[in-house]
C-alpha cells in the first residue's frame, strides 16, 4: 500500500509480461514439426512461401498460444475471486463444482442432441456453435455456482460450504457419467476426448469468442476490485462498511462463471491454475489488495498456462501429454511451497 | 444519538415462532459516553448489538438515529454514521495494519477505493489513536492478539463515525492489553465526542472505565445506568446469580465463597500483610476467627519480615520466612 510496495508490484507486473512474451514467443517456435525461428518471423511478417507451415503456425500455434493465455489468466482470476469470496484458501473452479457445471453444460451440447452436434458439428456451425458451446457451459457453470451460495445463505462455517461445493460438483458429474452410460459411444469419445483438457480445439472462430468474453468479464473483475478487498473483512464487515452483499455476491458470481465457463467449455476442465496461481501472486506481491492480485493473478496465469503447454508438446517427439496432466504437475508444488515458504495457506 | 422504543430482540425461527431473547427495551446512547453491555453468556449481547446496527432485525420495536429507523437508512449513509468491531477472527494473509486500517475508508472512496490526502491522514491518525502507529507496515496474522485488536479498532475509527460499537474487543487479550484497549476507547469517547458501545465479560473493568453500564441478566432484563448505582441498587447482584461466589461491595469486585473446613486461625497482623496472609488462608480453607477458641494463632512481625506460627494444642512455635512456607509448616502441623 505504501509507495515502495505499488513500486515492486508495479515491477512484478512488468517482469511477468516479459516472462509472457518469451514464453509465447517459445510457444510458437516448439512443437512436433521443427520450424526455424527465422523462418517463424518470415511466417508472421507474411514473408513466407511454404504453405504447410503457415498452416501450423497460423490454424495451430497462434490460436493454441493465445488460447493458453486467455484460459490460463481467466481461470487465475476465477480462482482468486472464489478464494475472496469465500474466504477459503482452498477454493478454486475446480473444487466449487464450476468446472463441473461447466462439465454438464458441455454434456447437454455433445450429448444430449444426438450425433449431429459431435465437436466436429459444432465447427461447422462456425461461430454460433462456439456461441453455444459458451453459453451452455457458462449457464452450467453460473447454475451449480447458484446452487451452492443458494446453500451458503444457510451455512455460515467457510470450510462447510467448501465441502458443500464439492458436494455439488460431484452430483453434477455424477449425473454427467450416468449419462454418458446411456449414450452413443462416438458421443462419449467426444465428451471423454473434452474432459482430458485441451488448448487445440480452439479454432480462429471460437477462439474471438473467447478473447471477446474473457478480457469483457477480466475489465468486469478489475472493476470491482474495491469490492473484493472489502468482502476480505468477511460479509458482516462488508455490510457494516456499506457494501450491498447480495449484490456483490451476484457480481461475482457472474463474472467468475463466465470466466471459467466459457474456457471449460472450449478447452475442457483444467485443474489446478486456478486454484494454485492466487497463491503464488500473494507470495510474490505480499499484498491482499485486488487491484494489484486481479492484474497479478492474470499474468501468472497466462505465463504458467504457456509453460504448461510448452512441457505438454514434449519439444523434440511427435507426442503431446493432455494439459490437464502437466498443470496439476506444476500446480501441486506451487501450493506446497506457498505453504512451506509462509508456513500456513491464507485467503 | 442512538435509541431505541419497545425493541424486543431474538431471532425469529419459524412462521409465527420465535426466539424472544429480551426487551422491551427503551435505551438511549448519548455522544461522549462509553457504554459496557455485561451479562452471562446466551443472554444476547451480540443480538442486542447486531440489532442496534440493523443488521438484525427485532422481533418488535425498532431503533432510531437520530430519530430516524435504522432500518430505512441506507447501507452506504449508515456505514459513515455506525462501525463495528466484531467478533470474527479470521483474517486475510498479506494484508498490512494500514491496509486492514484502510478499508475503513471505504464508505467515502470512489469505486477504485484511491485514497485522497485526507484519507491517509485519518488513517494515520486512527491508528496512532489505536495505538498501533508503530506496527503500520506489518502483517496482521503475524502480530500479536492485542495489537491485532488494536488494529481492528483503529479501522472502525478509519470509519469516522459517530458510533462505533464493538462486540468484546477485549476477548482473548491478556489483562494489559484488556486495560489498555478499554482505556483507549474511553479516552475517543470523551476526546473526539464518539458514542461507544461495547459488550464484556470484564465486570472489574467496566466497572472501573464505563460510563453507563447496560446490564443483562439470564431472562432477558436489561438494568441500565451509573456503574455504581448499579451496584448499590443491588441490580449487579441480581444480573449474576452466583452460586460458588459473591459480589464483595467493599472491594467492587466478585470474590469466590470459600467453604473452610479446615483448623481456625487466629491472625495477629496488620497492614498490607494482613490482608494477604487472610486471602491465602481463605483460599486454602481454613477458618479465621477473632476468638481465643482456635488451633492457630498467627503472628507478624513486620520489621523481621517473618511469620511466627503457634499450635495452641500441640504447643509448639515455629517461624516462617514466606507464606509459602507458613501455609506448609501449617499443614504440617495438622
Amino acid at each position: 500500500m505504501s509507495q515502495k510496495t505499488n513500486y515492486t508490484s508495479f515491477l512484478f507486473l512488468i517482469l511477468l509480461m516479459l516472462a509472457i512474451f518469451t514464453l509465447f514467443a517459445a510457444d510458437i517456435m516448439l512443437g512436433s514439426v521443427k520450424i526455424p525461428p527465422r523462418e517463424i518471423w518470415n511466417v508472421l511478417i507474411g514473408n513466407s512461401s511454404n504453405v504447410a507451415w503457415e498452416n501450423i503456425i497460423f490454424k495451430i500455434r497462434l490460436p493454441k498460444a493465445i488460447t493458453a493465455i486467455l484460459a490460463g489468466g481467466a481461470l487465475a482470476v476465477c480462482g482468486l475471486q472464489m478464494q475472496t469470496l469465500f474466504r477459503n484458501p482452498l477454493a478454486g473452479p475446480s473444487v466449487l463444482g464450476i468446472t463441473a457445471g461447466a462439465s454438464l453444460g458441455v454434456a447437454i451440447v455433445f450429448l444430449g442432441s444426438g450425433l449431429s452436434t459431435s465437436i466436429y458439428a459444432l465447427r461447422e456451425l462456425g461461430i454460433n456453435g462456439s456461441w453455444l458451446v459458451f453459453i451452455a457451459s457458462t449457464a452450467g457453470s453460473a447454475f451449480v455456482l447458484g446452487l451452492v451460495l443458494m446453500l451458503s445463505f444457510r451455512i455460515n462455517d467457510n470450510v462447510i460450504l467448501l465441502l458443500v461445493g464439492i458436494m455439488v460438483g460431484n452430483i453434477t458429474l455424477s449425473l454427467v457419467s450416468i449419462w454418458q452410460y446411456y449414450s452413443h459411444p462416438d458421443q462419449i469419445q467426444d465428451y471423454v476426448l473434452w474432459t482430458m483438457g485441451s488448448l487445440n480445439g480452439v479454432d480462429r472462430n471460437a477462439l474471438k469468442v473467447l478473447g471477446i468474453v474473457v478480457i469483457s468479464a477480466l475489465v468486469l473483475s478489475v472493476g470491482i476490485s474495491k469490492m473484493l478487498n472489502i468482502l476480505l473483512l468477511g460479509e458482516n464487515y462488508a455490510r457494516s462498511l456499506g457494501l450491498n452483499v447480495r449484490y456483490a455476491r451476484i457480481i461475482i458470481i457472474l463474472s467468475s462463471s463466465i470466466l471459467t465457463g466459457s474456457v471449460t467449455g472450449f478447452c475442457g476442465p483444467i485443474g489446478f491454475v486456478g486454484l494454485a496461481v492466487p497463491h503464488l501472486a500473494r507470495a510474490i506481491l505480499k499484498t491482499a489488495d485486488h487491484r494489484w492480485l486481479t492484474p497479478a493473478s492474470f499474468l501468472t496465469g497466462a505465463a504458467i498456462m504457456l509453460l504448461c503447454d510448452i512441457i505438454a508438446q514434449m519439444p523434440g517427439t511427435a507426442s503431446t501429454l493432455p494439459i490437464n496432466a502437466i498443470t496439476a504437475l506444476i500446480g501441486s508444488p506451487v501450493v506446497i511451497w506457498v505453504i512451506l515458504k509462509r508456513g500456513n495457506l491464507k485467503f | 444519538m442512538l435509541s431505541t422504543k419497545n425493541l424486543r430482540i431474538g431471532y425469529s425461527t419459524k412462521k409465527r415462532s420465535h426466539d424472544i431473547l429480551g426487551g422491551p427495551f427503551d435505551l438511549q446512547l448519548q455522544r461522549g459516553q462509553l457504554v459496557c453491555l455485561l451479562g452471562p453468556n446466551g443472554a444476547g449481547k451480540t443480538t442486542l448489538l447486531k440489532t442496534l446496527t440493523g443488521m438484525l432485525r427485532p422481533i418488535s420495536g425498532d431503533v432510531y438515529l437520530e430519530g430516524e429507523s435504522v432500518f430505512n437508512i441506507t447501507a452506504g449513509r449508515l456505514s459513515r454514521t455506525v462501525s463495528m468491531v466484531l467478533t470474527d477472527r479470521q483474517y486475510p494473509g498479506n494484508m498490512t495494519v494500514y491496509g486492514l486500517v484502510a478499508l475503513g475508508r471505504s464508505p467515502y472512496t470512489g469505486w477504485w477505493g484511491n485514497l485522497s490526502k485526507e484519507d491517509e491522514r485519518v488513517i494515520r491518525q486512527s491508528m496512532e489513536d489505536a495505538g498501533i502507529g508503530h506496527k503500520a507496515s506489518k502483517f496482521i496474522d503475524r502480530i500479536s492478539d492485542g495489537e491485532r485488536q488494536k488494529a481492528v479498532i483503529a479501522r472502525a475509527l478509519a470509519q469516522d463515525t459517530h458510533i462505533v460499537i464493538l462486540d468484546e474487543p477485549t476477548a482473548h487479550l491478556d489483562l494489559p492489553n484488556r486495560t489498555e484497549v478499554m482505556l483507549t476507547l474511553k479516552k475517543l469517547a470523551s476526546d473526539k465526542n464518539k458514542a461507544i458501545i461495547l459488550s464484556t465479560h470484564d465486570l472489574d473493568l467496566a466497572l472501573q472505565t464505563a460510563d453507563i453500564l447496560w446490564l443483562f441478566d439470564a431472562k432477558g432484563y436489561l438494568f441500565t445506568g451509573v456503574p455504581e448505582d448499579l451496584v448499590l441498587n443491588g441490580s449487579l447482584a441480581k444480573a449474576f446469580p452466583l452460586h460458588h461466589s459473591f459480589f464483595d461491595l467493599q472491594s467492587g469486585s466478585f470474590r469466590l465463597t470459600q467453604s473452610g473446613n479446615k483448623a481456625r486461625v487466629r491472625l495477629l497482623a496488620s497492614g498490607l500483610q494482613s490482608i494477604w496472609i487472610e486471602k491465602a488462608l481463605i483460599r486454602k480453607g481454613y477458618k479465621l476467627t477473632g476468638s481465643e477458641d482456635c488451633t492457630f494463632i498467627i503472628q507478624c512481625k513486620p520489621d523481621e519480615n517473618q511469620y511466627e506460627i503457634i499450635h495452641m494444642i500441640q504447643k509448639k512455635t515455629l517461624i516462617a520466612g514466606t507464606i509459602g512456607e507458613l501455609l506448609k509448616i501449617m499443614e504440617s502441623l495438622e
